[in-house]
């Protein structure tokens, strides 16, 4: 019952095989990207947030099928040449990731905020991360980390 | 119990908001939690759960899916016939007591000995929707669950008790048949003279509070991964809170000698208390592994959390409190009500701590008399959650303490000052307050912090203003035997780096951070040339685990006495290498100098390569700190404790919040949240700051909507959808203060900060909206509908 899909994860073309109902959530973990972390079943936390066709999606909410033809960058896929995203080094020099499972999720929708509203308000930012949740940090150095991302990306 | 003293070392790393040495890994999705683990041939393991609040198990029928193709283990009741509980002081003096002379505890006398009530897998009856019944393995998940539905039980259902004034009626059904009034435990006594106390009061007032089950809500479920050898050892990975405690339950349960199992824990994805005791679902994922003969994952469903995983505790709490003219605490009386749920748990445990903290110790009661009863219904069974019962008992005393001053016409402000802890006070049990002990100055700072006076002074209407004060533990002597320590074993590799192999447990604090500053001033190394290795009961180290804010302590002083061990071999071999004597030598950033003439140096680098290579002897720089705090045991004659008691190191906090309340609604919107702490000297601001920016996170949710539902003992909370937890754009700010007075047994001067500053939010809320629409809530949360009827 497998189908064939053909999608770029992280910049490689790849043929992933999934179940006709499986979410793409499953199929990605079980394909090796365990950054993409499953915390519920219903897009209620956020911790598998992943980018697709650049726009931030819980990909425990889309099917595997969806995904097909798509472009689909994980957290694994942000360092370039074993050089932190400047997203991924402000969530550590802030202290931005207490436990660290809610961590992909929230660097995801953060990159895509940086990359594509690099003017917003820290109210803005707050909104933006509004669908993630995490039970550390209070997510005031998540927030932090984000505006201090967006700074040096202005810059 | 040595101890060393850090007053003369340097601190060039502590106190620095240094990034923590794991958030690599953190961010760049590396981590590999209990979910992310997956060996060849690994299965998946599947928990079948009762649909029913009480029933009898008339006949489990496995047969089918024994026969489902991919099947590989099937479990019930049958299959694993212990019986087991939470053990909390199983040993005395290091001795362990026999269940039968009714010790096992070290708070005897005061604490009921545990009783085992718990199978792993449900025998006889169920008693609550959720309760463990039979489990699988199978080669992938959709089979597992096909599986379980395929498993025939037969029930007889019985009537249920699922609210405690219908459990402690006379002739209600019995959660546990042999358990009578389904009075699970009763703990009850007084320190100093009641009565006398009560009766030099002028004012007595007797309050009565409520609070809700609370959920954990760690974003990573509870789970693990069990795996056998052909000699019989077990490796379990899973992210928990108190590796070496829960191996010792898990031995003991599966009859085995605790070396012969490996508990792995490198990251844990949240624990808030929730992953520190055994649970069902390792007992049984060892279990499907081994007949199996295959590694299982085993992984609860977000809906599995929230049905059967311990929350905290609902209590009701009546405070009762006598004071002089003044304002001046005499005598305090405390009763609580616990809903217990289906299984002890911890429930004793945390209810003693809800009595001798908050309720024994903040402030100054002369007297302390206390009743608490933990009744079983035919519900999830809570257990420990951040804070440990202090949460429900101080909202109910500073909820009470601003009661108190209205009626009094007293200022909330001032009656606080006035009952202020103090450094060298002891209290009603025999506790001795710290040298670091700054409530009166987190008071003070708290209040001018959020403008206290001024805003008092033109009120706005609807605002309010509210505060909270706080004691907590550092460590809790007997919560396993007698003992409150933690070692480590450090290595001075061959290249000059340092490895730290630490007992102590890191939830995603920051505690292995922490332990890395602390060794590079008290060693005098490089911070970015050492590596914390930690979270494996095979390491060279022990630790009683995560729990009661005791990591930054316990763990810190270990590596200090390591530290203090390894700079004089260092010293030695150098003091070879140079041709000094070993007193002239110092070392600091991992280069070792001649105090009379600094330029005369060698790195820390060839000192270890003289040592493994060159000193034509072996030579390892490999010391070991093992650390204890000089706290003490409750004695068991006297009910009463020698001084400092369990902890030495108390911490103190003091919150004040604004809010709006919209009287139409009901609704409470926060608008500042200020937190002062005496945490001692802090040894990390940002991973400080982080622990109380999250706690609050918590405190606020306590305070206003948490709340896992739970009808008729059907828990109604499937997802987060039905658990309203504060996301990012609804978090009010909040202002941490740090009173930083050095604690004379910290390490560098740090106490714990962990838990405490969920503890005083609720209460402070409380306080604000009773201060903005004069309107008493007295149970939480404190929702919209709430908040109304006390309006009106
Ligand atoms: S796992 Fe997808 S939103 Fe929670
Ligand atoms: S860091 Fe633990 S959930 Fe966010």
């Amino acid at each position: 019952m497998n189908t064939d899909l053909e999608m770029t994860v992280n910049g490689f073309k790849t043929i992933l095989k999934a179940e006709p109902y499986e979410n793409l959530r499953d199929l990605l973990r079980k394909s090796g990207y365990t950054s993409v972390k499953k915390g519920c079943d219903v897009g209620g936390c956020g911790a598998c947030t992943v980018l697709a066709n650049d726009k931030p999606v819980y990909s425990c909410c889309v099917l595997a099928a969806w995904a097909d033809g798509k472009t689909i960058v994980t957290l694994e896929g942000l360092a370039k040449d074993g050089k932190l995203d400047p997203i991924q080094r402000t969530f550590m020099e802030k202290g931005a990731a207490q436990c660290g499972f809610c961590t992909p999720g929230f660097i995801m929708v953060s990159k895509y905020v940086v990359e594509h509203k690099p003017n917003a308000t820290e109210a803005e930012v707050r909104k933006a991360l509004g669908g993630n949740l995490c039970r550390c940090t209070g997510y005031v150095k998540i927030v932090e980390a984000v505006m201090a991302a967006k700074e040096q990306g202005l810059k | 119990m040595s101890q060393v003293t850090i007053e003369k070392i340097a601190e060039t790393v502590v106190g620095k908001r240094l990034p923590k040495i794991d958030a690599r890994a953190k961010v760049t999705g590396e981590a590999e939690y209990g979910l992310d683990i997956h060996l060849p041939g690994q299965l998946v393991g599947k928990i079948l759960r009762s649909p029913f609040q009480h029933a009898k198990i008339l006949k489990v029928n496995t047969a089918k899916a024994r026969a489902l193709p991919g099947v590989r283990a099937v479990l019930t009741g049958e299959d694993i016939p212990v019986r087991y509980t939470f053990n909390f002081a199983e040993f005395e003096d290091g001795r362990k007591v026999p269940p039968e002379k009714g010790g096992e505890s070290a708070l005897r006398g005061l604490m009921p000995p545990p009783r085992a009530d718990k199978h792993p897998l449900a025998r006889g009856k169920v008693r609550f929707v959720g309760d463990e019944i039979a489990a699988v393995a199978a080669v992938d998940e959709d089979t597992a669950i096909r599986a379980l539905s395929l498993i025939e039980v037969e029930y007889e259902t019985l009537p249920a008790v699922t609210e405690i004034d219908e459990a402690v009626k006379p002739k209600a059904p019995l959660v546990h048949d042999e358990i009578e009034d389904n009075l699970a435990a009763h703990l009850h006594g007084t320190w100093g003279d009641f009565d006398r106390a009560l009766k030099e009061s002028d004012h007595v007032f007797e309050d009565t509070f409520s609070t809700q089950h609370q959920h954990q809500a760690c974003m990573e479920t509870h789970g693990c991964v069990c795996k056998w050898d052909s000699e019989g050892n077990l490796t379990v990975w899973s992210g928990v809170q108190t590796p070496h405690t829960i191996r010792l339950e898990l031995a003991k349960v599966l009859d085995m000698p605790e070396s012969k199992i490996r508990l792995i824990s490198k990251w844990v994805g949240g624990a808030f208390g929730s992953k520190n005791e055994l649970e069902p679902f390792m007992i049984i994922c060892s279990q499907l592994s081994k007949v199996a003969r295959a590694p299982v994952s085993l992984i609860l469903s977000r809906e599995e959390e929230f049905m059967a995983t311990g929350c905290r505790h609902p209590y009701r709490v009546t405070i009762k409190t006598g004071l002089k003219k003044s304002g001046e605490i005499m005598a305090r009386e405390v009763k609580i009500l616990v809903d217990k749920g289906a299984y002890m748990c911890q429930g004793a445990a945390v209810a003693f701590f809800a009595i001798c903290y908050p309720s024994a110790s903040l402030y100054r009661p002369k007297a302390v008399k206390f009743d608490a009863k933990l009744v079983y219904t035919n519900k999830q069974p809570p257990s420990a959650y951040r804070g440990f019962g202090n949460p429900q008992a101080s909202f109910a005393i500073e909820s009470q303490m601003d009661m108190i001053a209205e009626r009094l016409g007293l200022d909330p402000v001032k009656l606080r000052l006035l009952n202020a802890n103090r450094p060298g006070d002891t209290t009603a049990h025999g506790w001795r307050m710290p040298q670091s002990t700054a409530l009166t100055e987190c008071i003070e700072k708290a209040t001018e912090a959020i403008g206290w006076y001024e805003k008092k002074q033109h009120p706005v209407p609807n605002r309010g203003l509210g505060l909270a004060c706080l004691i907590h533990s550092t460590g809790e002597r007997g919560a396993y035997g007698n003992i409150e320590g933690s070692s480590c074993t450090l290595k001075v590799n061959d290249d000059g780096s340092v490895t730290i192999f630490a007992g102590s447990q890191d939830l995603g604090t920051g505690a292995w951070t922490i332990l890395a500053q602390i060794c590079a001033d008290a060693l005098g190394a490089k911070f970015e040339e050492i590596r914390v290795v930690a979270g494996d009961t095979d390491l060279p180290a022990f630790d009683l685990g995560a729990y009661a804010s005791r990591s930054t302590f316990t763990g810190g002083n270990a590596v200090c006495i390591a530290a203090e061990k390894m700079k004089e071999d260092i010293f030695s071999l150098a003091s070879e290498l140079l041709n000094l004597p070993a007193e002239d030598l110092g070392i600091s950033n991992s280069v070792v100098f001649s105090k009379s003439d600094p330029d005369i140096k060698v790195s820390l680098r060839e000192v270890a390569k003289y040592a493994y290579y060159g000193a034509g002897k072996p030579k390892n720089l490999i010391t070991v700190g093992i650390y204890d705090t000089p706290s003490t045991l409750i004695d068991t004659k006297t009910g009463m404790w020698k001084e400092p008691g369990p902890s030495i190191a108390y911490t103190f906090a003091c919150h004040a919040v604004e809010v709006e309340v919209n009287p139409e609604t009901g609704k409470v919107k926060i608008i500042n949240l200020v937190a002062a702490h005496d945490v001692g000297r802090v040894i990390n601001p940002t991973t400080a700051e982080g622990q109380i920016e999250g706690a609050a996170l918590h405190g606020l949710g306590l305070a206003l909507w948490e709340d896992v539902r739970i009808e008729k003992g059907v828990t109604l909370v499937k997802d987060f959808r039905d658990y309203f937890i504060l996301r990012t754009p609804d978090m009010p700010p909040v202002k941490v203060i740090f009173v930083e007075k050095k604690d004379p047994n910290g390490p560098f001067g740090a106490k714990g900060i962990a838990e405490a500053a969920l503890v005083p939010v609720a209460p402070a809320v409380a306080n604000a909206i009773a201060d903005a629409v004069k309107a008493r809530v007295t149970s939480l949360p404190m929702t919209p509908e709430k908040v109304l009827k006390a309006i009106k």
